[in-house]
């Protein structure tokens, strides 16, 4: 049974527009990665033509994205001329979603530190803002627990 | 069909609505709501099964202090439970549900068929996104031994939700009102049926809303979810953006007067619409639904 292959790839292109162009491509050479029966791999070579995966690439995006928004939204209004660029590298970099908000957004951080360049010139001033509303949100969660 | 009613003893609620912060002057008001509908999810901090037996859920303060304020009855709605994930159960994850449904004393629980986990080495990581799984036998089978599990681990009423669908796989085992019936009729478990899911299917696939209900075991149906949604990438998407659409109250109609168990029905919507609808608008949502559910056979 590959049913966990098979919901891992299905999860990986929703997450990943540039995988579902390769799949359009070349579904074999694209899915290879994975444990699909010829059942599964057919699928997800017809479900890459589908309107419908569009948008769960951009849903996928939407909760990602939430997740930085919501711990510190001044820092990407900051950024948000290279916004998309920056989360596209991140995203490649870390594809796997942290659902815990202010991991997600730590991991972020320590990300920008280690690739200042994408960033504008005020790249230090930028992440240190990030750095204050991820205090502000772990100090509401600290309050949380006590 | 199912042989007996999957509500079990659970009072018939009337009309409610699903919780936000957002909401807490409209759900203390007197006589707007006769229940809550619960997301636990969004009410505790899950820091993962690294943190160990009682450290792993913890209160959000402000979110529940909204519940303990509110007196109303309640239901819990979860998001965390993946019923058709191929990744083992997460024992700690149905306790915490159990937990939770003793403290608030919640009629029913609920989960939508779908995974938002999968497996990412020798654990569960999570995929980003709810998505729908192909209607197979496999994935049946899976699903109703995952409710079994948390029917027996809480000792209420479990529903699963419809899931609205953007990928389709038109190869599956079965169709999707007959995954439903077998999971009521294998499961024990019942069928919270949103309305606005299958109208997003409805409006992305041509089907006939009516024509999924005549399909469906609809003695199963305890819980019914109405919302609005908005266009995204050229498909509708349940975005829960404001009043429901008025198909969605044409089949809230046609369903009422033959869902036999129905138990309540909530209408969900997302707290940052609030400016555009109101609570004006949300009353007038919620006195829609009473007189329906007034009105039912």
């Amino acid at each position: 049974m590959t049913m966990a292959a098979f919901q891992r790839a299905y999860a990986d292109l929703a997450a990943s527009p540039k995988l579902c162009l390769a799949t359009r491509d070349d579904p074999a050479a694209a899915l290879s990665a994975y444990n699909l029966d010829p059942r599964e791999q057919a699928r997800l070579a017809r479900a890459v033509w589908q309107r419908g995966m569009d948008t769960n690439c951009t849903l996928y995006r939407v909760t990602r994205i939430t997740a930085l928004n919501t711990v510190a939204p001044l820092t990407l209004a900051l950024i948000r001329p290279v916004l998309r660029d920056v989360l596209d590298a991140y995203w490649e970099a870390h594809p796997v979603h942290d659902v815990r908000f202010a991991q997600e957004t730590a991991r972020f951080i320590e990300w920008l530190e280690a690739n200042p360049a994408v960033l504008p010139e005020a790249a230090e001033e930028i992440i240190a803002l990030a750095r204050r509303e991820l205090e502000a949100e772990e100090a509401r969660l600290t309050y949380a627990e006590s | 069909m199912a042989e007996a009613d999957p509500g079990r003893d659970a009072p018939r609620l009337g009309v409610g609505i699903m919780a936000n912060l957002a909401l807490a002057p409209f759900i203390s008001t007197p006589g707007a709501l006769d229940y809550l509908a619960v997301t636990p999810d969004m009410f505790w901090i899950d820091h993962g099964p690294e943190a160990g037996p009682g450290a792993r859920f913890a209160d959000i303060p402000s979110w529940v202090a909204m519940l303990d304020a509110c007196g109303l009855p309640m239901v819990s709605h979860h998001i965390g439970l993946s019923i058709a994930s191929a990744i083992p159960t997460d024992p700690a994850y149905v306790a915490q549900m159990a937990a939770w449904a003793g403290r608030w004393d919640s009629h029913w629980l609920s989960e939508h068929l779908a995974f938002v986990s999968i497996a990412e080495g020798h654990g569960p990581s999570a995929a980003g996104l709810a998505l729908t799984a192909p209607f197979d036998r496999d994935v049946l089978d899976l699903a109703v031994e995952r409710a079994r599990y948390v029917i027996a681990r809480t000792g209420a009423p479990f529903l699963i939700e419809n899931s609205p669908y953007y990928v389709t796989f038109d190869d599956s085992d079965l169709e999707e009102a007959e995954f439903l019936n077998r999971f009521c009729a294998e499961s024990g478990g019942g069928l919270l049926l949103d309305l606005h899911n299958l109208y997003c299917n409805v409006v992305n696939y041509g089907i006939c809303g009516h024509r999924f209900l005549d399909a469906l075991d609809l003695s199963s149906v305890i819980e019914v979810h109405i919302a609005g949604g908005s266009e995204l990438g050229g498909m509708y998407a349940d975005s829960h953006s404001g009043a429901p659409p008025e198909p969605v109250w044409d089949l809230l109609e046609d369903l009422a007067g033959r869902a036999p168990n129905l138990r309540g029905i909530t209408f969900e919507f997302h707290d940052s619409y609030l400016p555009v609808i109101g609570f004006d608008g949300v009353a007038a949502v919620i006195a829609r639904a009473r007189r329906t559910w007034a009105a039912r056979a």
